[in-house]
């Protein structure tokens, strides 16, 4: 009987499940947020809800700025672009549920374009380059939507009857949404894509010499972080009354490459859920306590002020993300009470 | 397999002990009524923007919203059977993001249990006028558009902004026919187009002619306003509606003087009240005037309005000096002031038995019963269902040369021209 668990094969190294733990762990998460309604008020499943919408977000620009290494500003607008699709495809009397893979392709094909200068440019000509775009398409979004709100007809949110935009059904749609796009994100970065966009990453001279495509690459990092940014703009129109552009700010898109920078560059998924919980859930439960205790434009400073410190902190102390620490803190438990 | 083992077992005590802190932590809401009969307590969610580019009128508003609700409490509120009523309310500053609204509105409903909201700008009181039908929760605005008046949960306390340009088109129209009028207001923003297909149908109405329509951002710069006055200049307009709030439009006024442009500009209700006498400066003296339904503090002291000594008694109570109520204060106030006079004409079990619902009844039961009086500070006020329109007179107020207000009325909406309902036809 071998002492451990030992890999014998490639496909059992790369598994997405490689111990037993990882079973366990998957399980007892699938567990737990299927009782989360149970749990939790009506209030604090909303909140679940919009904690999916944007780790679905966040996902897609950690596949652009963490695993293939180029700096988007322009995430919100994607995001906005999926929304605004399925506003527009809802109020024409098509189904959300079919509304909202096409904003994500719909998103994609933007995100396709915004790719382009990063054939030529990288870095913070990049940067400067998505951060045109996001006010191209925020300018765009205000000529199309000058009452700041397109309401989402409720007719286009039923499923056999069943409405989605609210309670239970919205949760559950949001969360099936959820675990399949992360699971396809899991398997985008062991796979020979993946791997590319990791070595586009780190040194895209090297990946062009050993045979990498890399404007392919780039290109296709961008277009995938589109689609998850337009898929959750279609859920952010199921999951509200209406959208407006004010959603889809460059505030927006700070904060997007804040949850990232944060949680854990490069950690499609982990680094992703922690930066959500932290940036934006966790915001959003410490806003309503600071409105209580302080006055309110002091509560507003303080999340910029937080936001900033906090990237610039990670970026310089812990450029690996929070999730670094909890991996460092995960060693420590393995090993305790040993340090050896 | 010790080490897997030792790994599960940690992974299922800090699931349980996550799931055990999540089910002491998030408490499911309390209901929006207390069952007690000898009183009730009703809990209001308050929506303001103190730090959004509408705060420079937010922030006194909130004061006044703030000030009626601890006055009204402390000196005690009860429903028509006489059963008592405490308020409870929670405040959120949204910045003026209608987003953000949303997801503030969501948690006054499912955590707290509201059954009203003292809301505040049109973009984000529109968003939620359908959702708030279902929800069955009264919804009071700052936000005083055309389009919510046709909404059966939405109620403000003066007229619309389209019956109240309509009111200062009307006036124009009487004192110069055949005037030219330039339109300045954010092209991108909800509540300042709100008003325009109105203005532009009853100037035709009223054989007045718009010769321009440009955009100035409601966050404008000095450069903003005057590039937007520099549009209009060669059209030689003899009016100017500005439909910004105050720092736009006293912008606005400021380049139009420093442009020489010879014409008068009419601000609607946000965009003009105390501050513009400075904010404006004397070259805009005789020049500048601005829409109000409700009487301005300092104007409603110096004539004896019964109201007034009200709104001082609770900014007083409130730590607030008599300065500090201005014409910001008293929208405020009168909002709250609505929902407080509504509670007090309803029945304690209606109102535990139907929450929101029953406080819609009874403003509405005043189409044909009794107006909410604010005791001469604004019109009278009746709800007609389907038709929230308070009432159809506003002031125009003028800073005339000597750098006073001087007030022009009560006027009254033009007649034969339905300006609400045109808003709501043209869909603005």
């Amino acid at each position: 009987m071998p002492a451990g668990v030992f890999k014998e094969t490639y496909g059992e190294e790369i598994a997405i499940f490689r111990y037993p733990i990882h079973y366990a762990g998957a399980a007892l998460g699938l567990l737990f947020a299927l009782m989360l309604p149970i749990l939790v008020g009506p209030y604090y499943m909303l909140l679940a809800v919009s904690f999916l919408i944007f780790l679905v977000g966040t996902v897609g620009l950690n596949i652009t700025v963490g695993l293939a290494g180029l700096i988007s500003l322009a995430h919100a607008a994607l995001m906005g672009m999926g929304a605004y699709v399925t506003a527009f495809l809802a109020e024409k009397g098509v189904n959300i549920l079919v509304a909202i893979p096409v904003a994500g392709l719909s998103a994609a094909a933007l995100a396709f374009i915004l790719a382009l200068p990063s054939f030529r440019l990288k870095g913070y000509y990049l940067a400067m380059a998505s951060l045109a775009a996001q006010f191209i398409i925020e300018y765009i979004f205000a000529l199309i939507d000058p009452d700041q709100y397109v309401p989402i007809p409720d007719e286009a949110k039923y499923l056999g009857g069943i409405y989605l935009g609210r309670g239970l059904p919205l949760y559950y749609t949001t969360l099936a949404i959820t675990i399949v796009s992360i699971l396809t994100a899991v398997n985008l970065g062991r796979s020979i894509l993946g791997r590319a966009m990791k070595a586009v990453r780190d040194n895209d001279v090297a990946a062009e010499v050993v045979g990498i495509n890399v404007y392919y690459v780039k290109a296709i990092a961008f277009t995938i972080g589109g689609f998850y940014a337009g898929l959750a703009g279609g859920l952010y129109a199921l999951y509200s009354s209406g959208i407006g552009w004010e959603g889809f700010t460059l505030e927006g898109s700070i904060e997007y490459l804040g949850m990232v920078l944060i949680g854990g560059p490069g950690r499609i998924v982990w680094g992703s859920f922690l930066g959500v919980l932290l940036v934006r859930t966790g915001w959003t439960l410490l806003e309503s306590t600071l409105a209580d205790l302080i006055v309110s434009y002091v509560a507003a400073a303080l999340k910029y002020l937080i936001l900033g410190g906090m990237i610039a902190g990670f970026i310089i102390f812990e450029p690996e993300g929070l999730i670094a620490v909890l991996r460092r803190f995960k060693e420590y438990l393995r090993l305790w009470p040993y340090s050896y | 397999m010790a080490q897997n083992t030792k790994y599960i077992a940690l992974i299922v005590l800090v699931i349980v002990v996550v799931a055990a802190a999540a089910f002491m932590f998030f408490q499911k809401p309390g209901a929006g009524k207390e069952e007690a009969p000898e009183k009730l307590t009703v809990k209001i969610g308050v929506l303001t923007d103190e730090t959004g580019p509408t705060s420079d009128v937010g922030i006194s508003y909130a004061k006044g919203v703030l000030a009626a609700l601890k006055y009204f409490n402390e000196k005690g509120i009860t429903t028509k059977d006489g059963v008592k009523v405490e308020l409870s309310w929670v405040k959120r500053d949204y910045a003026y993001n209608p987003t953000k609204a949303e997801e503030f509105y969501k948690e006054f409903r499912d955590k707290y249990g509201v059954i009203a909201v003292l809301g505040w700008g049109t973009a984000d009181t529109e968003k939620l006028s359908d959702t708030i039908i279902n929800d069955k929760i009264v919804y009071i605005s700052a936000s005083y558009s055309a389009k919510l008046t046709a909404k059966p949960y939405n109620f403000f306390v003066p007229p619309d902004y389209s019956t109240q340009a309509c009111i200062a088109i009307s006036w124009i129209a009487s004192v110069k026919p055949g005037a030219k009028i330039a339109l300045l207001y954010d092209h991108k923003v909800a509540y300042s187009r709100s008003p325009i297909d109105a203005i532009k149908a009853a100037a035709q109405q009223l054989g007045l002619e718009v010769v321009a329509d440009v955009d100035l951002p409601l966050k404008a710069t000095e450069a903003d306003a005057e590039r937007a006055v520099l549009q209009i200049v060669d059209k030689n307009p003899d009016y100017v509606w500005c439909g910004n709030t105050i720092t736009s439009c006293s912008l606005a006024a400021k380049a139009m003087a420093k442009q020489g442009l010879n014409a008068i500009m009419i601000s609607n209700v946000w965009g003009f009240d105390e501050r513009s006498k400075d904010m404006i400066g004397p070259e805009g003296y005789g020049k500048a005037m601005g829409v109000s339904p409700f009487i301005y503090p300092a104007i409603a002291r110096q004539q004896n309005i019964p109201g007034i000594n009200l709104v001082l008694e609770a900014a007083r109570a409130a730590g607030y000096s008599d300065t500090d109520v201005n014409l910001r204060f008293l929208q405020g106030f009168l909002s709250a002031w609505l929902l407080v006079q509504a509670i007090e004409r309803v029945d304690s079990q209606a109102l535990m038995d139907k929450g929101g619902e029953a406080l819609k009844e009874v403003l509405e039961a005043s189409c044909q019963g009794q107006a909410f009086d604010f005791q001469g500070l604004v019109a009278p006020a009746r709800f007609c269902p389907g038709r929230h329109i308070a009432s159809e007179q506003a002031y125009l107020v003028l800073l005339n040369e000597n750098g006073e207000f001087e007030l022009k009325g009560p006027q009254s909406a033009p007649e034969g021209i339905d300006c609400a309902q045109i808003t709501i036809q043209a869909g603005g």
